[in-house]
């Protein structure tokens, strides 16, 4: 809600979110709520007073890697599941800003699975929002390690027969201290949670179900983002305190359980490599 | 031309050489040029480069990483290079195989970074504790697409040390991947290093006008660097992969991909007299040149230094950086010279560069894929057949 | 026991607020999920068309609005966004 304009005939005419967004940059399939998650973030950003000096948005390639160009901030969009390590090396470099890697399933848990599990092994302090749409959306709907079992993708005309990944017991396994996963419409939930990975040290990954409605609905169950969404919505199971490998997955049949599955303290990449060097100042 | 050029005086004059291997040397010198990020991946015979770096970045606040692999040690070297800290890389062959799409990305995105690769045999794993100079077209074509690329070629333990700061300022300078061509007997081997006292440092170009108004490939100077504004200031830009126009954002019509690689490709081109370094002897009245570079020019120098005392008017070039290939300076040498020989370590790489000459003089090859240095005697005798 | 013969002097006030609800129509694409997502059926997705040809979401009854902000919070293009309005004129504005 923004304070009461001026009156007089002088509206708002702005939307509130245009001095952290390029609006022009929004490339993305009609409904899609992959634009959802960029204005939660940038929403969370504005509340927390953050600047261009402040933070910086790494995504890779694929239909969320178009996403850190909607940001007047540094943001880099580079190659294919590389996101996560441009953002370690970010981070390490100027750790006073805050880094985010926006990327999709298949760039961050595919070719980019190892940087994953090992960001998250080292705890790098970063905030790594993950849209799951189960699909590699932008190059033709191509089967993700996300993709369930049966599903007909571009590549598995005849049905997935790969059992697909649960990212957050992969996440919360490697070391991750803070895992989360919302359905993308939840957008209230998604941005506490944003809030709260954005403000803590170590590694965060909040996993958003986004239903890709273009490649992956129309081979599947020829929905639309509505129909998709309220399916969505009626498989959602929200838990409290539920333990990661119970955090089950299944779009067809459901539950999609939600909630936050890790949230623990632990010691930071940045402030491990710090105190090295402050013991080594002494020694 | 607004470069930022400084003099930085190291906090000790070191009074004599020390002994040092090529790899420590290396790390010596990126060190002395500012490199305060080092994102690495163990390779045989590359591995001491990063083990130096791990012990004395801590000590300088600087940020030594091991990564998982060689692919997230180049791009976590983008990363820290894009929030204004000077960072390297070391590998050999096979890594520098992986990082062949992260250097497209850097050339693409326009990011100063130092690759260090310590050729070994290849193809494949090949042999991990020899030498080796079959990678020189790799270190200049590794990653798809049309560019330019920087490629030094130290051929003594000083200058491991003197290239990697040669390297880092080029990379500054131009806004650009560079890479250190060494081999395994360069890394490995130990020789008396000078470390210098002052080093004249290269930063890179700061952008002159308000965050409002920078475009960030936007380029108002002749040498066609844009300014680089980093993370951490109160500059927003975006740095995409993708063909982009001058404010970044991405284009997918023809004329900006050809406006984009035309000029990254100039922007290297234009500074072949800058870049471009070479050692010559006995140059003048030669009419017989014979061209080396690395380990193995000290085997041909000593073999034409034989010939010349015999009375043969044989000259030598060593190569100090591969490529943009010397172009020029072969062709010159087709006004006096009658013959030009190669000799590398490879099955003939850089002498293809050499045969576009066919026309102004003869060329032959003492080129053996071996992993050692060709004995002096041995190329000798080879010389002696081409007089 | 006694009935109370305390009355109270004046009604209650009404406390109407008023929502004023701006779509950029350039941006708007017309993927209805604000629809969707209204409570109170306040938007639809008009008539009119944009530059691109594509129909953009109008606010048809924005005196139903209660700020709810779901609509601004769901758009995935940051084309609607809900301010509040000092009186009925103003929402209609």
């Amino acid at each position: 809600m923004q304070p009461h304009p001026i009156g007089d005939g002088h509206y708002q005419t702005e939307h509130p979110l245009t001095e952290m967004l390029n609006l022009h940059r929004f490339v993305f399939c009609s409904g899609c709520l992959i634009g959802t998650v960029i204005t939660s973030l940038a929403t969370c950003l504005t509340q927390e007073n953050l600047t261009a000096r402040d933070y910086a948005i790494v995504s890779g390639i694929g239909c969320t890697g178009r996403s850190s160009g909607c940001f007047k901030a540094p943001a880099f969009h580079t190659t294919h599941g590389r996101a996560i390590p441009f953002a370690t090396g970010l981070k390490l470099a100027r750790p006073r800003i805050k880094v985010f890697v926006l990327s999709g399933d298949g760039d961050l848990s595919a070719i980019g699975g190892n940087h994953l599990i090992h960001a998250a092994r080292r705890n790098v302090d970063i905030s790594v929002i993950c849209v799951n749409n189960s699909v590699y959306g932008m190059t033709g709907g191509q089967a993700a390690p996300t993709t369930q079992l049966g599903d007909i993708t571009s590549t598995t005309p005849y049905g997935n027969v790969e059992p697909p990944f649960n990212l957050v017991d992969l996440a919360a396994a490697s070391g991750a201290t803070y895992v989360a996963r919302w359905p993308g419409y939840d957008t209230l939930r998604l941005q506490k949670s944003l809030r709260k990975a954005m403000n803590r040290a170590g590694f965060s990954f909040i996993e958003v179900i986004v239903p890709c409605f273009t490649q992956y609905g129309r081979r599947n169950r020829k929905e639309g983002t509505i129909e998709m969404m309220e399916r969505l919505r009626e498989i959602v199971d929200l838990r409290v305190g539920c333990p990661p490998h119970d955090a089950v997955l299944d779009l067809n049949s459901g539950p999609v359980v939600c909630g936050e599955f890790v949230e623990t303290d632990g010691v930071g990449f940045v402030e491990n490599l710090q105190r090295l060097r402050e013991r080594l100042k002494e020694g | 031309m607004k470069n930022n050029s400084i003099t930085v005086e190291k906090p000790r004059a070191v009074p004599a050489p020390v002994l040092s291997t090529g790899n420590h040397a290396c790390a010596e010198g990126a060190l002395a040029a500012g490199c305060r990020f080092f994102g690495g991946y163990p390779i045989t015979p590359s591995s001491e480069v990063a083990e130096l770096m791990s012990k004395r970045l801590p000590l300088v606040e600087g940020t030594f990483v091991q990564m998982e692999d060689e692919i997230a040690s180049i791009v976590a070297c983008l990363g820290a290079s894009f929030a204004g800290v000077k960072a390297m890389t070391a590998t050999s062959g096979p890594g520098l195989s992986l990082m062949a799409e992260s250097i497209g990305l850097a050339v693409m995105l326009e990011v100063p970074l130092v690759i260090v690769t310590v050729m070994r045999g290849g193809p494949s794993t090949g042999q991990p504790t020899n030498a080796s100079q079959s990678d020189v077209y790799q270190v200049r074509y590794a990653s798809h697409g049309d560019y330019e690329l920087i490629v030094l070629a130290p051929g003594s333990v000083q200058e491991m040390y003197e290239m990697t700061i040669r390297a880092f300022n080029l990379s500054e300078r131009y806004r650009t991947p560079v890479i250190v061509a060494a081999d395994g007997t360069l890394g490995q081997m130990m020789e008396p290093l000078s470390l210098k006292p002052a080093v004249e440092l290269v930063q890179r170009k700061q952008p002159q006008v308000s965050p409002q108004d920078y475009k960030p490939f936007q380029v108002l100077d002749d040498d066609l660097v844009p300014a680089m504004a980093v993370a951490g200031t109160d500059y927003d830009f975006y740095a995409t992969g993708l063909t982009h126009d001058e404010m970044g954002n991405p284009r997918m019509d023809p004329e900006s991909a050809e406006k984009l690689i035309k000029r990254l490709c100039a922007k290297i081109r234009r500074a072949r007299s800058h870049i471009n370094d070479w050692e010559t002897y006995c140059l003048e009245d030669a009419k017989l040149v014979v061209l080396a570079y690395g380990i193995n020019a000290r085997g041909v120098r000593e073999a034409a230094e034989q010939l010349r005392a015999e009375g043969h008017k044989i000259g030598m070039i060593r190569l100090k950086s591969l490529w943009p290939f010397p172009d020029d300076l072969i062709d010159q040498l087709g006004h006096q010279v009658q013959k030009v020989v190669v000799s590398e370590l490879n099955n003939g790489m850089l002498i293809r560069e050499v045969e576009r000459f066919r026309h102004r003089f003869s060329v032959a090859g003492i080129t053996v894929p071996t992993p050692v240095p060709l004995q002096p005697s041995r190329i000798y005798q080879r010389l002696r057949e081409e007089i | 026991m006694f009935p109370s013969n305390r009355r109270p002097i004046l009604a209650p006030p009404q406390i109407k607020k008023y929502y004023r609800i701006t779509v950029d129509s350039e941006q708007c694409d017309g993927c209805s999920l604000c629809t969707a997502f209204c409570p109170l059926d306040v938007l639809e997705i008009g008539a009119a068309t944009n530059r691109r040809m594509l129909h953009y979401a109008v606010a048809a009854n924005p005196l139903n609005c209660l700020g709810c902000d779901q609509c601004e919070r769901i758009c995935p293009t940051a084309a609607i966004f809900v301010t509040e309005a000092a009186s009925e004129g103003e929402a209609l504005a």
